[in-house]
């Protein structure tokens, strides 16, 4: 456990070198990494076919794509978003400089999950680079041919001492979180979400904690049901259901309810064909431990498709539950598998009663025509982020901020939010020693005369 | 839990939706003002009681810079609750892309005695401008302005959404049990890591203002008249009971010696020849917080000052000579009108000593010669920094406030008061038209349909070439 000491203690030391803050390293460490995705690309597939049997396209288009174009973005915008910042000024302060200096924090620890294993340790640490930081990475030993690679790999194209990997499960990680860090970005679930912003209010550190919850999704009978049974479809059962931001469950009306079902049945086929398990595109529960826990959330229910599973390969199929009772147990818990229920409302207040009297989820769906029904529904809940129409696509435009609220997590990142999240904003003003008769007016002896000035 | 029944009340009020509207904002921050015209009086004679403030700083703390915060939001708030719409990218261009600020629902304000109206009213009207609820715990330190807040805030402030409780650790400690959708504190580090533990039973967003050493490095090159003022000014006022006052002073022996007359004169331009008998020269707060600092008048050398009464808890405007690293008052942050000097070979040194030491909410730095304000500057982290001057930097509305590791986390004052008790909700309203664009994202997934998906979504750094 001394080691981990060492590690985050080398890492210290390097940053105060100062050798992580000038612009030119940290875009030479950029390109270093986008070296590493380019070349590496084989090896990313294969270990995230190895972790959760996601096919090549697939993996690259959800953990190669996004992070190539995150590198590009930064690399392109870090000198305007490193530039100080000048802001308005008073009379008072009108021939000095005032202005905000982006800073790096110092260290900072990255803890990545396993359903997007890659990319969710990427990201996090392309904004911490870029802001001048030295960085822990702590992939999920749960994907763990993603987390062997990311260890092997990031020592030979970044500073091994600036961005070291650390591997390991609970014991390891509760050990690092012991270690005094900058900042902790932290994805994975609320109950470990709370043990992590405890351990940082020992050291005053900082958090960004991307949780989930049950991301909800309103169907309103007005809308086009095929697109959104389409839409839907697809980020409910990508990843096998295993996505913070899939949508959780359905609320609609129960006039609608068997239209959804056949418009995601018909959907399913188009996308996994006839035989779902011998689909190339359809992934597999991570493993033994969460294919039972998905498995039991289907007891007791009205499932009008799917429901199969074979644990040998933890595979389940995609399935739809109906006539879900708010009680039960698959209403309790984030599914994070492929099991959708729909859980009849009858009308959109109804549905934002629903939602409001739970936990505020990282995202929220509504599809409707009627533009204002959807924008009510935003207005009258809260949740992490919200898309329109669709699912999963803000996660998509980086100019949008990616985090939770209430249970869902607090803090966000993406583009340029995460080189923000990871910097000091340090407020500056230069004066000058001169000019001390416009001072004279706060100094003591006071006087009514120059309050009313 | 004995506030159970206040937070729940206030939470059904949150969940009417009646602090959302702009008008309903607007009329409550509205009322805070009337509350600092009517309360001006009473405000002045509550914190001259609690710790002798004189009434021209309690004016310019407690009341004009509140106004100004007051006066900066009422006039841009709607442009502030106004969606933000962000740039999009080519497969979004007919999509709606938006941040949307939300309010939290009930947060809490825990403010500390030093500035007792200012640290809780500045704070609360970002909370209210942001349209929430709010549960003030102002300072019982404090007791008259603990008072005049618990008695009065009610009569001008919708007692529904916005309420004061009072009392010390063991009920602030109660309160805690409760969730609150945000936590802003202002006060010491150990209790910030109180409110952080407290705050992670519920995953409470927090804002921590917190404090530390702030160090002062005066540069050989310098005019030292001016120095010496506005060292004084920022080091005295409150009788040195502010977070971002300078702490100590780093200089070089010369300069100590040259500083030493310069100090004085400044002094007594300032209070007199006898300091006690000014009114424009505070008290400090308790008896405890004055035993604690009449310990520290041991270290290094008394060349200015030093005299104290117990019965009027004054101690006078006082600087230390050659003070060592390992003295009483360079072991916690002084918070009183106590100057130590610790001498230094030159700037490397100065900025070493810094660097060794947690990071402070402040930074100051004073020479006639940029270049080395500059450095300090660049060489040091802290949460902000003034170079030639004391204090000022905060009295900008458009600067972040707020500190670093051990001196706090978040930031605010201006429109970062209002961003801090906002959620920023990213929100992207899709046409439920155009839904071949969709399909390269479908199963089944092909090499062909992930060349378009890259040629949309793609990122390119200008410069590099792309030949189709």
């Amino acid at each position: 456990m001394e080691r981990m000491q060492q590690i985050v203690g080398r890492a210290r030391a390097a940053f105060s070198s100062g050798r992580s803050r000038p612009l030119r390293f940290r875009i030479q460490q950029l390109k270093a990494l986008e070296r590493m995705v380019q070349e590496k690309e084989k090896e990313i597939l294969a270990a995230l076919k190895a972790d959760l049997n996601k096919c090549g396209p697939n993996a690259y288009s959800h953990e190669i794509l996004g992070v190539l174009g995150e590198l590009a973005l930064t690399m392109e915008k870090l000198p305007s978003w490193a530039a100080p910042q000048p802001v308005k000024k008073n009379l008072l302060t009108l021939r000095d400089e005032a202005y905000i200096n982006y800073e790096p924090l110092g260290v900072v620890l990255v803890i990545g999950a396993w359903n997007y294993p890659f990319v969710l340790v990427m990201q996090p640490l392309i904004g911490a680079i870029a802001a001048g930081n030295a960085v822990v990475v702590k992939p999920s030993e749960v994907s763990e041919n993603t987390a062997r690679l990311v260890a092997e790999l990031l020592p030979q194209y970044l500073d091994k001492d600036l961005y070291p990997v650390i591997t390991g499960g609970v014991p390891e990680t509760t050990e690092l979180l012991t270690q005094r860090f900058d900042h902790i970005l932290y994805t994975g679930n609320t109950a470990v979400g709370k043990i992590v912003m405890a351990a940082a209010a020992k050291h005053l550190t900082p958090v960004t904690l991307e949780l989930g919850g049950k991301s909800p999704c309103y169907i309103d009978k007005d809308c086009d049901l095929a697109v959104a049974c389409r839409r839907i479809t697809w980020g409910k059962y990508m990843n096998c259901g295993q996505t913070c931001i899939a949508p959780d469950y359905i609320l609609c009306d129960p006039s609608i309810q068997s239209q959804v079902v056949e418009n995601i049945k018909a959907t399913l086929k188009e996308f996994y064909g006839e035989d779902v398990k011998s689909s190339p595109d359809y992934e597999r529960i991570v493993n033994q431990r969460h294919f039972k826990r998905v498995k039991s959330l289907l007891e007791g229910q009205k499932i009008a498709l799917g429901g199969e599973s074979d644990e040998a390969s933890c595979f389940i199929a995609p399935t739809i539950l109906t006539d879900v009772s708010p009680e039960s147990k698959v209403m309790e818990e984030e599914i994070f598998g492929p099991v959708l229920p729909i859980v009849p409302v009858k009308s959109v207040e109804e549905a934002i009663e629903f939602i409001n009297l739970r936990e505020k989820p990282l995202a929220l769906y509504v599809f409707s025509n009627n533009k204002q029904l959807i924008k009510r529904v935003i207005s009258e809940t809260s949740s992490g982020g919200v898309t329109g129409n669709d699912v999963i696509m803000h996660f998509f435009l980086s100019t949008l901020p990616f985090g939770g609220v209430g249970h869902s997590g607090m803090g966000a990142y993406h583009g340029k939010h995460s080189f923000e999240t990871f910097s000091h904003r340090r407020a500056c003003l230069i004066k000058d020693l001169k000019m001390e008769s416009t001072n004279k007016m706060r100094y003591p002896p006071g006087s009514q005369k120059k309050v009313d000035w | 839990n004995p506030y159970a029944g206040l937070v729940s009340h206030l939470r059904a009020s949150w969940n009417s939706g009646k602090t959302r509207p702009m008008e309903y904002r607007v009329a409550q921050l509205e009322a805070l003002g009337r509350f600092l015209d009517d309360k001006k009086q009473e405000i002045l004679e509550a914190t001259e009681l609690d710790m002798g403030k004189p009434s021209f700083e309690a004016f310019f703390s407690e009341i004009l810079l509140c106004k100004n915060e007051l006066n900066v939001t009422l006039n841009n708030l709607s442009h502030w609750m106004k969606d933000e719409y962000v740039d999009k990218n080519l497969v979004m261009q007919l999509d709606s892309a938006f941040i949307r600020k939300d309010p939290y629902g009930v947060v809490l304000i825990i403010a500390p005695w030093n500035y007792p109206i200012h640290l809780f009213l500045v704070p609360l009207i970002g909370a209210i401008a942001a349209g929430n609820c709010a549960i003030i715990k102002p300072s019982e330190i404090s007791k008259n302005t603990e008072r005049l807040v618990a008695e009065t805030l009610s009569c001008y402030l919708d007692s529904d959404c916005f309420a004061v409780v009072t009392g010390g650790v063991p009920e602030t400690t109660r309160l805690l049990e409760n969730k609150f959708d945000y936590i802003f504190f202002t006060g010491t580090p150990p209790v910030g890591r109180i409110i952080m533990t407290a705050a992670a039973k519920h995953l409470t967003p927090v804002t921590l203002e917190l404090g530390g050493k702030n160090p002062c490095y005066v540069s050989d090159t310098c005019d030292v008249t001016n120095v010496a003022r506005r060292v004084a000014w920022g080091r005295f006022f409150n009788a040195g009971q502010t977070c971002i006052a300078p702490d100590y002073l780093l200089c070089t022996i010369e300069m100590q010696e040259k500083l030493m007359p310069a100090l004085r004169e400044a002094i007594t331009e300032f209070f007199g020849p006898n300091p006690r008998e000014s009114p424009d020269f505070g008290r400090i707060v308790s008896d405890k917080q004055f035993q604690r600092l009449r310990a520290m008048l041991g270290s290094g050398r008394v060349a200015l000052g030093g005299q104290t009464d117990e019965a009027e808890r004054y101690i006078a405007p006082t600087v230390l000579a050659d003070v060592l690293p390992s003295d009483p008052a360079m072991q916690e942050e002084i918070f009183g009108p106590i100057l130590p000097i610790v001498v230094i070979a030159n700037m490397d040194e100065a900025i070493d000593f810094i660097n060794a030491r947690p990071r402070p909410l402040a930074v100051y730095a004073f020479s006639c010669d940029s270049k080395i304000v500059n450095q300090v500057l660049e060489r040091t982290s802290s949460g902000g920094f003034c170079g030639n001057d004391t204090l000022m930097h905060v009295t900008l509305t458009s600067l972040p406030f707020g500190g670093i590791g051990n001196s706090g986390l978040g930031r605010y004052h201006g429109k970062l008061t209002f961003d801090t008790f906002s959620h920023h909700r990213g929100c992207l309203h899709r046409s439920m038209g155009l839904e071949t664009l969709n399909t390269p994202r479908y199963p089944p997934y092909t090499q062909q349909k992930l060349g378009l998906l890259t040629t949309t979504f793609e990122v390119k750094r200008r410069g590099t070439c792309t030949l189709l």
